[in-house]
C-alpha cells in the first residue's frame, strides 16, 4: 500500500521528465540541423572552385526547357539558370537527364541544382531543400471578352465548360463534380483549339487549361483570361539538403530577380 | 459481474495512480484516432476480358490505405487486364540481414490475388546495409549479388502459390538503375545467375524474367546509359540466356504511333520488334516476352507526349497488335495504372485514373475494349 502511495507521488515527477527528454531530443535533433546550416558547404565552394555551376534538367517540357533545333537548350528554366550564374560570376553548365533520375543524380552529385520546372514535393524534404517558388503553374480559364473573366470554381456552377479531352483539366473538372457539388456541363473536345473554337462559337461558356497553354489564346482581342488561376502549383529549384548556403543564395537571388523585375520579364518572354 | 466490469473496478479501486493515468492517456488516443475502413480481401473474382494479354503496371508500392489498394486493383480487374506489374523494394521487406517484413507485400498480392491478377514482381532497391555509404539506392556491387539472390529466393518462397513471375532488377542500362555506374551488362548477366539460382532454389516453377531495358540510344560510353540493344547482346555473350525463362521489356510510343515500324535509331513502341528478333538469334525464340512497362503520355507540354485523343487509340492499337500478331508476348502492361498522389509534373499524363480514382477517358476507353462495348470517344 506505501508503494502504490509512492508511486502516486512520484509519477507527475516521472512524467515531467519523460517531457523534458522528449523536449531535449527536439532540441538535439534541431542542433544537428544548426550544426548543418553553421559548416561548410561543400556543393557552394565547388561551384566557385570550378567556376561552373551545374545545373540538371529534362529538357522537353517548354518553355521551361527544350532543345531547339540546334541541340541547344532554350527556356525558362534555362535563361532562370544564366541569370543566377551570373550574379554568382560563374559560368553555368546543363545536364539534361530524365525526369525519374534528376533528384537521385542530384544526391549522387552530379550537379549542383535542379531548375527543371519542379513542383514543390513535401514527400522529398528530408533529402532536398526548396527554394521559394519562382513561377506559378495550374488551371486558368479562358472566357469570351464581353462576357467578363472567371476566376472563382462556384462561377462555372450551370455553365457549359469546354475542356481538351484528357486533360488535367478535364480530371479536375470530373472531381470536382463528383466530390464538391460542381454543377457544370463539361464539353470534352479532341483538342484545345477545338474547346477554344466552342467558346468562340458560343457552344460553351468558358474554356478550363493549363495556364501556359492559355497564353496563346488571351492575347486575341475577343478572348479574356482569369486574373486568378483556379489551382496554383509553385514552381521551385531543389539543391541538396546538404547545401545550405547555396540554398540560401538561391533565394536571395530569386527574391532580388523578382524586386527588379527579372522574374516578370521571364514569364512575359516564355509564356 | 462481467470480466470488463472487474477490470474497470479494479482500475477505480486499486489500481495505483500512475496506471490509471496511463488506461486514461490510452482512452484518450483510442479516441482520437479516426476509425480504419475494414477491408478484407473478398471471394476469389476473376478478370473478364476480351483480350487476356492486356496488363498494366500498378504503383502501389508507397500506398499507405489498404482499401486505396483493394480499389486499385478491383479497377484493373474491372478494366479487363489480368495482369499486374508490381514494384517490391528490397530495402522496405530486408531492413537488416534475414529479417524479413512481408505486411505490406502480402497484402497487395493477396489483394491481387483475391481479383484473379497475375502478378509480375519488380525486385530492386538496395537496403543501406548492403552497399556501400554514400552510394545510391541502386548501387549493387557483386560483394552484394549473393544478398540480393537470397531475397529473390526469400521472396519466391514466401510468394510460392501467389506471385509466379519475378523480375530482376530493372533498368541496368542506365546508369541511374545501376548505383550511376557505367552499365555493366557482364556485371548484371551474374547477378542474374546468381537470383535465378536462388529463385529456383526456392520454387523451382517460378518464372524468373530479365529485366525490362530502357529504350535509349546512348551509346557505349555513354555516361547516362548504354542502347539497350547492344546491352541485351552482350548480356548474351556472356551467357545470360541460360539465366532467365522469359524476358521483361519495357516499350515507351512517345511520339511516334503504334504501327510506326521499329529501327535501331528510334525509339518506338515497336522497337520492342529489335529484342525479340535478338532472341530468336541467340537461340531463344521459345521464351516469352512481358512488356512491363509501355504506353504514351498525354501531357500537354511534354515534347514526347501525344493528344489523350492519339494516347487512347495508340494504345488501343498495341493491346490489338499484343494479341494478334506477336503471339512471342504473353502480356503487355501499361505505365502506370494510377500514383498514389500526383506528380505534378508531365508524369501524370502516363496515368489511366488520377489519385482520388477519377477514371481518365482513357479508363473507360480500355474497359469498353476490353468489354468489347462501342467507344464513347474512339472513332473506330
Amino acid at each position: 500500500m506505501g508503494n502504490r502511495r509512492g508511486w502516486a507521488r512520484w509519477w507527475p515527477l516521472g512524467f515531467a521528465l519523460a517531457i523534458v527528454a522528449y523536449a531535449l531530443l527536439q532540441v538535439v535533433g534541431g542542433s544537428l540541423d544548426l550544426r548543418l546550416r553553421l559548416g561548410r558547404d561543400e556543393v557552394w565552394e565547388g561551384i566557385h572552385a570550378r567556376g561552373v555551376l551545374r545545373v540538371g534538367m529534362e529538357a522537353s517540357y517548354p518553355p521551361f526547357e527544350f532543345t531547339d533545333a540546334d541541340g541547344v537548350v532554350q527556356g525558362f528554366d534555362v535563361d532562370l539558370a544564366r541569370a543566377l550564374a551570373e550574379r554568382w560570376g560563374v559560368e553555368v553548365q546543363f545536364v539534361d537527364l530524365h525526369y525519374d533520375g534528376l533528384v537521385e543524380a542530384l544526391l549522387a552529385e552530379k550537379f549542383d541544382l535542379i531548375i527543371s520546372a519542379l513542383p514543390y514535393e513535401e514527400r522529398l524534404t528530408r533529402d532536398l531543400s526548396y527554394s521559394r517558388p519562382y513561377a506559378y503553374l495550374g488551371l486558368q480559364t479562358i472566357s469570351r471578352s464581353e462576357g467578363g473573366s472567371v476566376s472563382q470554381l462556384s462561377e462555372l456552377d450551370g455553365r457549359v465548360v469546354a475542356v481538351e479531352l484528357g486533360s488535367e483539366a478535364h480530371q479536375y473538372l470530373r472531381l470536382q463534380m463528383r466530390d464538391h457539388g460542381l454543377q457544370a456541363e463539361i464539353l470534352a473536345e479532341r483538342t484545345l483549339e477545338q474547346a477554344v473554337e466552342a467558346l468562340r462559337q458560343g457552344r460553351a461558356d468558358l474554356v478550363v487549361c493549363d495556364r501556359v497553354e492559355a497564353a496563346s489564346y488571351i492575347q486575341a482581342d475577343d478572348l479574356l483570361g482569369s486574373e486568378a488561376l483556379l489551382t496554383a502549383e509553385p514552381v521551385v529549384i531543389a539543391a541538396p539538403r546538404t547545401a545550405p548556403t547555396l540554398q540560401s543564395e538561391v533565394d536571395a537571388a530569386l527574391r532580388a530577380m523578382q524586386e527588379d523585375g527579372t522574374l516578370a520579364r521571364l514569364e512575359q518572354r516564355w509564356f | 459481474m462481467s470480466g470488463s466490469d472487474g477490470a474497470v473496478r479494479w482500475i477505480r479501486e486499486r489500481a495505483p495512480a500512475w496506471a490509471r493515468v496511463v488506461v486514461s492517456l490510452w482512452v484518450v488516443w483510442m479516441l482520437s484516432v479516426p476509425p480504419q475502413r475494414l477491408v478484407v480481401p473478398g471471394p476469389l473474382r476473376q478478370v473478364e476480358t476480351l483480350n487476356p494479354k492486356m496488363g498494366v503496371h500498378t504503383r502501389l508500392t508507397d500506398e499507405v490505405e489498404e482499401w486505396k489498394i483493394q480499389q486499385t486493383l478491383a479497377m484493373v480487374r474491372q478494366m479487363g487486364a489480368p495482369w499486374v506489374v508490381e514494384y517490391f523494394p528490397w530495402a522496405y521487406y530486408e531492413p537488416s540481414p534475414g529479417r524479413y517484413q512481408w505486411g505490406h507485400a502480402d497484402v497487395v498480392v493477396d489483394h491481387a490475388v483475391a481479383q484473379g491478377l497475375t502478378v509480375l514482381a519488380r525486385i530492386d532497391y538496395v537496403p543501406e546495409w548492403a552497399r556501400p555509404e554514400e552510394t545510391t539506392t541502386r548501387y549493387l556491387d557483386e560483394a552484394g549479388y549473393d544478398d540480393y539472390a537470397a531475397f529473390v529466393g526469400a521472396f519466391v518462397e514466401h510468394f510460392r502459390g501467389r506471385v509466379q513471375y519475378v523480375i530482376i532488377w530493372n533498368e541496368p542500362n542506365l546508369s541511374f538503375e545501376w548505383g550511376y555506374r557505367q552499365p555493366d551488362p557482364e556485371g548484371y548477366t551474374e547477378l542474374l545467375r546468381r537470383a535465378y539460382l536462388s529463385a529456383k532454389e526456392a520454387n523451382p516453377d517460378v518464372i524468373v524474367l530479365a529485366a525490362g531495358l530502357a529504350p535509349t540510344l546512348a551509346p557505349v560510353g555513354d555516361p547516362w546509359g548504354m542502347d539497350e540493344l547492344i546491352f541485351m547482346q552482350r548480356m548474351y555473350d556472356a551467357g545470360a540466356g541460360q539465366w532467365f525463362d522469359g524476358l521483361a521489356a519495357h516499350s515507351y510510343g512517345l511520339s511516334f504511333s503504334a504501327d510506326e515500324p521499329p529501327a535501331e535509331d528510334r525509339l518506338n513502341w515497336r522497337r520492342v520488334e529489335l529484342l525479340r528478333d535478338m532472341m530468336v538469334a541467340n537461340g531463344d525464340g521459345d521464351k516469352l516476352v512481358y512488356i512491363t512497362e509501355a504506353g504514351w503520355n498525354d501531357h500537354p507540354r511534354w515534347t514526347k507526349a501525344v493528344s489523350s485523343y492519339d494516347r487512347i487509340q495508340n494504345t488501343v492499337d498495341a493491346y490489338e497488335m499484343a494479341l494478334h500478331d506477336w503471339e512471342w508476348c504473353a502480356a503487355l502492361c501499361v505505365w502506370a495504372f494510377r500514383y498514389p498522389w500526383p506528380a505534378r509534373s508531365f508524369q501524370d499524363g502516363f496515368t489511366l485514373v488520377t489519385p482520388e480514382f477519377v477514371p481518365k477517358p482513357i479508363y473507360s476507353e480500355l474497359v469498353r475494349y476490353a468489354q468489347g462495348e462501342p467507344f464513347e470517344y474512339l472513332e473506330r
